[in-house]
């Protein structure tokens, strides 16, 4: 680790703005936003209350697999996720002297995670923008059963995230960043085959909403109960990635591992924690996805925005790097 | 609960743990060595054929060097093997696949990871032996080291360490390729080139003499098909080298069997293959009471008790007359009036034999049943002993709680099936239930609550198919389908086949036309295979075979899940069924069940009784939420 935390809040800073809905008006002015409209409500940002002025508008209008594609000065881009030099080069055609808000509400853990990593490596002032949703829809009004994905497929890397390096390593520790989904937590599980004194569950607290945590207590219970792991449970507000980046390194100096598993099946701002945790904390961060599909209709309305400057918790970890490496 | 049940509870918790990989280095102080033991640590390659729970990671890491040095430190040397575990990790070999490239495109890219992966265990391997002074007459600098030196165009091996940090870098190369681009000009080593120069350079150390190096690769599922036939290739490669291949496969995992030459790997001559199931169904359960009996006797000791029971008189088996009489037959055959006239006219029967003559003659009044069987005792006699099990599961037939017992040791075998995961499972949980009703340890085990143990184990597995596989729901579905048919057949045994437990695939006409395809990307054969592979049914050579029967397999429900869906744990009979039939009773269960009730006689079942329940809730049996 190339850095180190006191406990008190003032070594941990958090480098957020989050803003409720109709009750505060936002204003954004002179940068690129980048962002993709899905059929949630929130990720439109014509239901946001955010307010742009002199903004170029970069709209994201298809992920696949491998590529995504992009309307640019009137044209359509496609760019590869599994060549990074075009992903640099889209971002080096964005003005450099603007700040980044890369919306990541309607976008994929594959295409958003590849973005930061890239506009972190050109030093850009890249800030990440989040949409919570009022509520995420049950299957049934009664139900407290939340299909949030329509398909989940097996593990497999987010791209410009593959480890290799890292060959039958027995002694790593399993993070499982959880959310309402119990059978992706037991899907992953299921395949690290982790031990079981090695797992630590993130469960989001406070949660987007009060009763969020429970749901998620509820939907993981059995297997959080079945084996014990409530035991090792952790918590971390589940909409703020660099409490959770706090938390992770909480976890790598109580459970000193060769590896950390990191499962991202909780909520974007706990991936996107892990995502900065990867790329900054100096351990080897094994990033487990399992590529859901999202259900249609799975969240309603707009709640909280958050807007989290991720280019400066860069600059405060890289200034802490120096004063340990003096 | 007392002190002292709570410390047998904390026991058993440690003790039955049935996965390797939470045993960590206790598995091999619980160690049972199985009867195909002496095939696997022979020379040549062999593949390890089974369900999950059948010990396959166990024997692998028992292997291994680690594994050989925890049980008996002599044994690395004295062996004239040496094992390196690797266990496949699906989060990287997914790494190799699409992206915008075919199966064909990655082929050398993986071959040179796998190349990659085996240097690295062997180095780690050497490190290990060399911090332990096994390697005293090491030479960086002999000709044989030529050959690897120059793969990865290094000269700087005059270590371990070295050698160890070259293939580091090597992975790390290979890990920018992957992550930055993966269409630009790479120099991949040739499949096998690595490993085959680096086991040679070691031919000459006193301690590689006579020894075989063994790579022991588990969970070979989660290669996919084209890497499969990359490993198939080097196992096939293998042969008369230094080295060879122990390979752990789930059943149907096993995706290839071809080389990337397209030639077929062939058994014996290319390795050989070990069906556990088949391998120790013969043995179970010698091997199962040395298993469990190896624990029990810790257990016991550990309470400070010192006579241990066996394990046939722990866990208390019934007669089925007795079982019959701890379902209410009694109680049954006074409510009904014809049984209990007949009952007073035949004194000296069994309750259960004469509610059995009284449902078999149904429509007789109490004289005609009376005559009927005097006049063919034997005739009767031999249909009640055929009948009779099947005749269990009906005489609770509506109502609620447990309608069947499962107990006795060699009940609990069978229903473990030759998995010993399993098998532990049920001992684990009849050993907990049994405390928890407040019982001494070394008091037989009661019928009742072997028989929640077995229900609850049942749920259990049930509910954990979900997250066995990205289909897992399916699988549920399915095992919920086949359940509820097989439950309904067992409730009305009287006219019928007894104890229908097992089907066939036909292509005949289907009962219903499937509405869609369930789920759209996977085709239902892949879910019965899937269904086989993760244990939810079980798959055998087919007995009987007839022209209507193009399949040559018989499936059945694996007999984990028979307390459950209270159906016999015994393999049967069988009905036919066909692949558009499975399709439609995971669509639409209620009507397709319907349907099968009335081509098996069964039409006068009401709604309630077809209605899928779910498993899973509202049961008085479940114990643990």
């Amino acid at each position: 680790m190339d850095f180190t935390f006191g406990r008190d809040l003032a070594s941990r800073p958090i480098f957020s703005e989050s803003f409720i809905n109709d009750s505060e008006k936002i204003f954004i002015k002179n940068c690129t936003h980048l962002y993709m409209v899905t059929t949630e409500e929130r990720t439109n940002p014509v239901n946001s209350h955010v307010n742009y002025f002199n903004v170029t508008q970069v709209k994201i209008t298809e992920e696949s697999e491998n590529y995504f594609l992009i309307d640019f000065n009137s044209k359509t881009i496609l760019i590869s996720l599994v060549k990074n030099n075009e992903v640099q080069n889209f971002l080096k055609l964005l003005d450099h002297n603007l700040d980044i808000y890369l919306d990541i509400t309607g976008l994929s853990h594959h295409v958003w995670a590849i973005l930061i990593k890239e506009a972190l490596i050109l030093n850009l002032k890249i800030k990440v923008m989040y949409n919570e949703p009022s509520t995420y829809n049950p299957d049934s009004i009664k139900s407290q059963i939340y299909t949030l994905s329509t398909n989940i497929s097996p593990i497999k890397p987010i791209p410009g995230f593959t480890v290799l390096r890292t060959i039958g390593v027995s002694n790593f520790s399993f993070i499982p960043l959880l959310g309402f989904e119990r059978r992706r937590f037991e899907l992953m599980f299921n395949s690290v085959d982790p031990p079981r004194n090695a797992t630590f569950p993130i469960i989001g607290v406070p949660g987007f909403q009060i009763p969020f945590t429970f749901e998620t207590y509820f939907s993981n219970r059995k297997k959080l109960k079945e084996d014990g792991l409530w035991r090792n449970t952790k918590y971390s507000a589940a909409n703020c990635p660099f409490r959770l980046f706090y938390t992770l390194y909480d976890i790598s100096k109580e459970k000193n591992s060769e590896l950390y598993k990191i499962a991202l099946i909780g909520t974007k701002p706990h991936a996107l924690g892990a995502v900065l945790f990867y790329l900054m904390s100096g351990l080897t961060i094994e990033l487990l996805y399992d590529h859901p599909t999202r259900k249609p209709g799975r969240s309603s309305g707009v709640h909280k925005l958050h807007v989290y400057h991720v280019d400066l918790f860069k600059m405060f970890l890289d200034e802490k790097k120096l004063v340990k490496n003096g | 609960m007392n002190e002292a049940q709570e410390k047998a509870l904390q026991l058993i918790n440690k003790l039955f743990v049935y996965k390797a990989e939470w045993l960590g280095h206790d598995m091999f102080k619980l160690y049972t060595q199985p009867s195909y033991f002496p095939e696997i640590t022979g020379v040549e390659s062999c593949v390890l054929i089974g369900g999950r729970g059948t010990g396959k990671t166990t024997v692998l890491k028992g292997l291994s060097y680690s594994g050989q040095y925890i049980q008996s430190p002599g044994s690395i040397e004295n062996n004239n093997y040496i094992g390196i575990y690797y266990k496949v990790e699906s989060n990287k070999m997914s790494a190799f696949s699409a992206s915008g490239k075919s199966d064909n495109e990655w082929i050398k890219p993986f071959a040179h990871y796998v190349n990659l992966i085996l240097s690295s265990l062997i180095a780690d391997m050497l490190l290990w032996l060399d911090e332990n002074n096994y390697l005293p007459d090491i030479n960086f600098d002999d000709y044989k080291w030529k050959i690897f030196k120059q793969i990865f165009g290094s000269d700087n091996i005059s270590n371990f360490t070295n050698l160890k940090m070259l293939i580091q870098g090597e992975l790390n190369n290979m890990e920018n390729y992957i992550n930055n681009n993966i269409q630009a000009p790479y120099n991949f080593t040739i499949l096998g080139g690595p490993v085959d120069a680096l086991i040679e350079s070691l031919a000459s150390l006193n301690f590689f003499h006579n020894k075989s190096i063994f790579i022991l690769f588990d969970e070979y599922e989660n290669f996919s098909k084209y890497q499969q036939e990359v490993v198939n290739t080097l196992i096939k490669q293998a042969s008369g080298k230094k080295y060879s291949f122990k390979i752990g496969v789930r059943e149907l995992g096993w995706k290839s069997r071809v080389t990337l030459n397209n030639q077929e790997l062939r058994s014996p001559s290319d390795y050989r293959k070990i069906e556990i199931q088949s391998e120790i169904e013969v043995g179970f359960e010698k091997f199962a009471t040395s298993v469990c009996e190896g624990r029990l006797l810790i257990l016991f000791k550990e309470l400070g008790l010192d006579e241990i029971p066996a394990v046939k008189d722990l866990f208390l088996s019934i007669s089925v007359e007795a079982e019959a009489e701890m379902l209410g037959i009694l109680e049954t055959v006074n409510k009904i009036p014809n049984c209990k006239k007949v009952f007073k006219k035949l004194p000296s029967l069994h309750p259960f034999k004469i509610w059995f003559l009284c449902e078999w003659l149904k429509n007789s009044n109490p004289n005609e049943i009376v005559i009927s069987y005097k006049k063919d005792q034997k005739g009767w006699d031999v249909r009640y002993d055929n009948y009779k099990y099947a005749m269990l599961f009906a005489i609770r037939d509506r109502k609620v709680g447990i309608r069947k017992f499962y107990s006795g040791w060699n009940t609990l075998v069978l229903m473990a099936s030759s998995n010993i995961r399993f098998m532990l499972q049920l001992v684990e949980f009849c050993l907990k239930i049994h405390i928890l009703e407040g019982n001494d340890i070394n008091e037989p085990i009661a019928v009742h609550n072997q028989t929640k143990a077995a229900f609850n184990v049942g749920l259990s597995n049930f509910e954990e198919l979900e997250g066995l596989d990205v289909n897992g729901n399916f699988i549920m579905k399915l095992l919920q389908g086949l359940g509820r048919i097989f439950e309904l057949l067992a409730k009305h045994p009287i006219g019928h086949a007894p104890e229908v437990n097992q089907f066939s695939l036909s292509e005949g006409v289907p009962i219903l036309k499937p509405r869609r395809s369930v789920p759209p990307n996977l085709k239902i054969n892949d879910l019965i295979d899937l269904s086989i592979s993760h244990l939810a049914l079980r798959r055998s050579i087919s007995t009987k075979l007839s022209q209507n029967e193009p399949r040559a397999f018989d499936y059945s429900i694996h007999p984990i899940y028979s307390a459950l869906f209270q159906i016999s744990h015994r393999r049967k009979r069988k009905l036919i069924l066909n692949l558009q039939d499975i399709e439609a009773l995971i669509n639409n269960p209620k009507t397709v069940i319907e349907k099968i009730m009335q081509r098996h006689n069964r039409a006068d079942l009401s709604d309630a009784d077809i209605d899928l329940k779910d498993v899973t809730s509202g049961t008085q049996l479940r114990l643990f939420d």
